[in-house]
This record gives C-alpha cells, structure tokens and sequence, in this order.
C-alpha cells in the first residue's frame, strides 16, 4: 500500500502532474460548452432562449411513436427549405436560426430511422443484414433450403429477437446526450485521452532508469514483484482518474451550456451515436456503461503503457512507442475492406476501436464462438481482460528479467 | 555470513569486463580498490544482484545467490556510484520510499529514518526536496538508504564521491562502527577512504582481480621499493615522465620527491615507509604491479 500511494505521487499527486490534469478538465469542459453553444439556437444564453424553448415545445408535442402526419409535414417544410437554400453553409446558417426548421430536418431524419428499422438501409451489407423484414426474408431463405443448424441462422434469429424486443424508435428530447455522447467518439478518445494517458503513464519505470534508481529498486527486497503491483495499481488508478476528468469536464461543460438532462430514461437507441445498438438500456444507463467501459479500456491501455516503459530505457522512447501503438492501431480501420479483413483482429480489438463505445456496442456486429453467435461487446470485454491480464505478467516478467547497464 | 564470488566474469559485446574474478568475505570492511575503467562497479552491480554475470557465481554461506535472491535482497544495503532523486520527493519521502522497498513501514520505518538522518546530518532537512541538496547531502542521504534495513551485506561503491573531509572522516568512522556485525565491500578509487578501516581488500584491473590481502600484506610487499630522493624542479619536470612519484614536499629550492620503484633510483636516495597509496601506485601505474 505504501509503494502505490508513493508511486501515485511520483506519477500523478504532485504540484505539475495536478496542474496539467486542472488544464485538461478546462479543456475537456470548455469542449463540452463550446460544441453545444456552437448550436446557437440550443445554447443555455439570453438571446437563444426564446429560440430554444419554441423548439422544446416542438419536440415535447411531437414525443413517441412516429406521427405519419408531422412526418410528412416536417419532410415537405425541410425538403422546401433544401430547396429554397441549397445543401451547403447557407441551409446550416437559417438552421441554426431557425429552431422550427432544425425540429422538422430532426424528425424527417427521426422518420428514415423508424424505416430503416422495418425495412433496412437502401443498400444492404449482404453480410450483415438490417432492417426486420429484410431478417425475416433472411431467415426464411435459411429455412427454405435447410441451414437452420448454422451460424447465420442462430446469428439472425437473435437479430429478430433483440430487434423485435426494442422496438420501433421513438422521438425524445434527448439534446444533451446526443452532445455528450460525442466524447465517446474515437477519435477524440484517442486524441484528447488516449493520448494524454500515454504522457502521464510513461514515465513509469523510465523515471527510474532517469533518476538512477532502478539499482536501488532492482536490489531491495520488494524491488521485483511488490513494485511491479504497486506500479501496475498506480498506471490503472492513474487512467481511471485522468478517465474520470475526461468524462465529468464535458458533462460539466455541456450542462454549463445547455443545462437541460432531459432524456436520460429514453431507449439508448434514440442517440445518434447507438442508433443500431442491441443494448436494451436507457440512455443513462448507456452513458454509465459508457463510462465504465471507457475506464477498463483506459485501464488496460494504461496496463499495455506500464509495460512498454518497463521495456524502454526513457520516456520520450516509451511515449513515442505508446503513440505509435496507438495510431497503427487506429489507422488500421482505413485500410481496404480486403486488407481489415485479413488482419480483423487488429482492425477490430485495437486501442483506438476498443475504447470507442459507439463501434464495440452501436451496432450488430457479432463473432462465431464455438458457432455460437457473441457479440462484439462481449468478446471485446474478454480481448480488454486478456490484454490486461497479458500485460500485467509481462511486466511482471520483464521486471524480474532487468538489470541495470 | 560468508560472501563467496566463484569465477566471475562479465562480457558487453566483445569486450572483457570482469575475467574469473574470485574471493571470500567475511564480517567486517573489505576494499575493491581500482582505476577508473577497472571494472568495480561492474564487480559491485553483479554483487548487488541488479546485473546477471555471464559466468560463474555468488554464494552466501554456499549456496548460490539465484536460489535465495529473496532472502539475499533483505540482507542486502546498496548505494550505486550515481544517485538521482525523485524531483517531487523530499529526504523524508524518499526515505520511506525506499523504507517501503525494504519492507520497513509504519514506525518502526520513522524510528530508523530519524535514527539514520541523525547519523548522517540531514535530520534537519528531511523536509526539503531532494533534488535540491548539495551533492555531498545527495551522497549522505544514499548512505542512508542503504542502512535503513540493517543489512547484514552493505555494497557501496564510491560512497565518499562528493563528501568534504569532515563526512568522509564520520563516514568512516560509521562503517566502521558498522562493520562490527555485517560484512561491508567498499568499491573506492581513493585510497583513504579503505586505508584505515578494511580489514581486507582486493585490487582490481582490466577486469582481473589479485588475491584479497589485508593492507599490511600490500604495504609490507613494498618493503625497500619506496624511496626518498632530492632534486630540483627542472630535473623533477624530466624526472616524473618515467617513474611513479607518490609525493612532492618543497623544502627551499629544491623538492623531496617520493618515488615507487623497484630499483634504488639514485645512489643518495633513501628508503621510506611504504604506505597502502604507495602500493596502489606500484600495481596501478604501468611499471610493476603484480595482481593482474
């Protein structure tokens, strides 16, 4: 215990570490504010209220199931609009003064959701089927010549299930979690934590390579295993505090801007970010899992870094290796179709994909397990343990391996 | 407690650092005395179990370092040759840091540290951040560290660098007072600080290393090779390229000079009392020497 609370000062709870994490929750929290605000007519400010409250009244009148009339009405309204002011910075310019305008272009977009939800998109991915009645007709063809004791068949049969039990989705003012769930995004995960852990979690065991402490730690009695845990509990404590500031500055800043919670309690499957989820959970209860989910990647991640320091000689070294593992990662998802598929598992359980909530648990994807159908979630659940898990020992490994040159 | 070092040796690459290095201590201060470059700290690091040698073995009370490496490490005080701090840690954080690294927590851990900090003249900074005491304080405080478990093996290479005469004499006196129960290996260049308090040391060069003597042994080898001459100061500026001078007194215009050498260099040269620095020059200087 004593080793982790002074690896915790050494890594995070002292005077620099402590400013630069106040800075990153000004900034994390100015990100919130500034991208709410940047919606004039939602903003929480005096000259947008009356906007804001015509369009509350719009979205309150039109909460629930799709209204087949209003959705014709908000289609023609926003489709003369189109006309009227093109598709390009002048219709964003009369959107965001007028608040009437953005609730129709919402619901006309509101209603391709509910038909993509019986129908499916335009055009399909024959590998992963939307849409219930394009399931129905999947499932059918299966039956038609025989494959019901296959993967496929199991995999749509709970496709329909889940689909069925979510049911069709219905129109919420849900504002502020459609905004907060931006900082679940990937790329800002990656770029605004990810790689701000990567800063605050190398120098782990390079620190002691600099101070010319490794001697000292290598040749005392807790110095190959104890240190290694109390490291190990300092890099995962480390990621979920800095986890922590990341999640609650823009909760804070969003409140700031917008200040309205409403929606908490709709199906998670009215957010942008989880429009084809299979999380049968509320909005709130997403944006806890969310959270959860996005410590234990970070967690792991910070377990990975705590390993490439114990490997690398200073922090700059550690630093760039954790960059470098974090971008290859990422920007494998920009390769060929053909290409992701060869290397899928790097494509799919990369540090960048795993913590971005929105790909491992807003869509269908799922993998065969013993021909069993599982889906992403769980098996990118089973990836971050064995990751961590793999990067504990190693480390462990590797400190008992050392020796000072 | 017996230290045995079988057949040591240590290779970076294709060079030879260490090369069949072999010898026994005991209780008390053993000296490893060498030049820079010899190869003592790689001596003391494999002792210190923070580097592997590519050959041979340590033993304590015969059985080999690797099989009680737990046990060996909380017997174990070492203090490296370069020491850093922490910069967000004062003395006090430090020493309970590594305090913590030893297993000593709680009170038991404050007790030792004041005791220590006592000894060492930092009592009255322990509050302060390390990185910002003089080197010598730097030194006292890795002295410290590496008593706070009581070890009954203390490693300490070049633990006077930076100390003024007045601590390297409390230092002395300290691992002397120390040396009474453990067994204590001190790795020095600078032949005071082993003169008067090992009771054995061991001369290391190029790697190799010659049969751990006590200092009389080495002083009595140089029986009849230390001599006292006179001459002027341009004859000493010709004189010194070719011998190993120990000393240069002036008295008036002319110079005593003090020369190591196994001949009589001159006919009115006369005899000195050797001394253990005598001997170190004799084995270290080229000419002579007869450990390696």
């Amino acid at each position: 215990m004593k080793l982790f609370q002074y690896e915790m000062k050494k890594l995070l709870f002292n005077k620099n570490r402590l400013i630069l994490l106040s800075v990153m929750f000004v900034v994390y929290a100015l990100l919130g504010f500034t991208s709410i605000v940047g919606e004039s007519e939602l903003s929480n400010t005096d000259q947008t209220k009356n906007g804001r409250s015509e369009y509350m009244r719009l979205v309150s009148e039109n909460t629930g199931k799709l209204n087949p009339e209003q959705l014709a009405e908000s289609k023609a309204i926003f489709q003369a609009a189109l006309t009227e002011h093109g598709r390009g910075e002048a219709i964003q310019l009369e959107l965001s003064r007028n608040p009437a305008l953005k609730f129709h272009r919402e619901y006309a977009a509101f209603g391709q959701r509910v038909d993509q939800y019986w129908n499916g998109p335009d055009e399909q991915d024959q590998e992963s089927i939307k849409g219930v009645y394009p399931i129905q007709d999947k499932l059918k063809e299966l039956e038609s010549t025989n494959q019901t004791d296959t993967y496929e068949h199991r995999y749509y049969t709970k496709r329909l299930e889940t689909e069925l039990s979510l049911g069709e989705p219905v129109f919420e003012n849900i504002v502020f979690w459609n905004y907060y769930f931006t900082t679940f995004d990937g790329m800002e995960v990656v770029f605004l934590l990810l790689m701000v852990l990567t800063f605050f979690i190398s120098p782990l065991f390079t620190q002691e390579v600099r101070t010319e402490m490794d001697s000292i730690v290598l040749s005392s009695a807790k110095g190959r295993r104890e240190i290694v845990t109390a490291k190990l509990l300092c890099a995962g404590a480390t990621s979920a505090i800095v986890t922590a500031v990341f999640l609650v500055g823009p909760f804070i800043g969003t409140c700031i801007g917008y200040g309205d919670l409403s929606g908490f309690d709709a199906p998670a499957r009215g957010l942008e970010a989880l429009q084809s989820t299979m999380l049968d959970m509320t909005i709130g209860g997403a944006a806890a899992l969310g959270a959860a989910w996005l410590v234990l990647t970070a967690v792991v991640f910070g377990l990975a870094l705590g390993f490439i320091s114990s490997k690398t000689k200073s922090q700059s070294a550690a630093f760039g290796l954790g960059i470098v593992i974090l971008l290859a990662g990422s920007m494998s998802k920009n390769l060929g179709r053909d290409i992701q598929k060869l290397i899928w598992p790097l494509a799919d359980f990369n540090f960048g994909t795993l913590s971005s909530f929105g790909e491992i648990f807003g869509g269908v994807k799922a993998y065969s397990v013993f021909g069993l159908p599982v889906s992403y979630g769980t098996v990118a659940f089973a990836v971050c343990i064995a990751l961590g898990a793999l990067a504990a020992l190693l480390t462990y490994f590797a400190q008992k391996k050392r020796s000072v040159v | 407690m017996k230290l045995t070092v079988e057949n040591i040796s240590k290779r970076y690459g294709k060079k030879q650092a260490l090369n069949g290095v072999s010898f026994e201590m005991e209780n008390g201060v053993y000296g490893l005395l060498g030049p820079n470059g010899a190869g003592k700290s790689t001596l003391i690091r494999i002792l210190a179990g923070v580097m592997e040698a590519s050959g041979g073995e340590v033993l304590i009370n015969g059985k080999n370092r690797k099989a009680c490496d737990s046990e060996y490490r909380s017997k174990l005080g070492y203090l490296p040759q370069s020491l850093d701090f922490y910069p967000e840690f004062s003395g006090l954080d430090y020493l309970r840091f590594v305090a913590a690294l030893k297993g000593l927590e709680g009170e038991a851990a404050d007790r030792k540290i004041q005791v220590l900090a006592e000894q060492v003249r930092l009592t009255g900074d322990l509050h302060r951040k390390c990185v910002n005491y003089s080197g010598g304080m730097k030194r006292r405080l890795g002295i410290a560290q590496a008593l706070l478990n009581d070890p009954e093996i203390l490693i300490l290479d070049e633990p006077t660098a930076g100390l003024d005469p007045h601590e390297r004499i409390k230092f002395r006196n300290l691992i002397s007072i120390l040396s009474r129960d453990r067994t204590v290996l001190l790795s020095t260049h600078i032949v005071s600080d082993i003169d008067s308090i090992a009771k054995q040391t061991v001369m290391i060069k190029g790697g190799k290393v010659g049969k751990m003597e006590s200092n009389q042994h080495f002083v009595d080898a140089m029986e009849g090779k230390v001599w006292l001459l006179k001459m002027t100061v341009d004859e000493l500026v010709v004189y010194q390229n070719n011998h190993i001078i120990s000393n240069v007194i002036p008295m008036g215009n002319r110079m005593e000079v003090r020369v190591v050498s196994d001949d009589k260099p001159t006919p009115d040269a006369a005899t000195a009392v050797p001394t253990l620095e005598d001997a170190y020059l004799y084995e270290f200087s080229g000419e002579g020497g007869t450990t390696v």
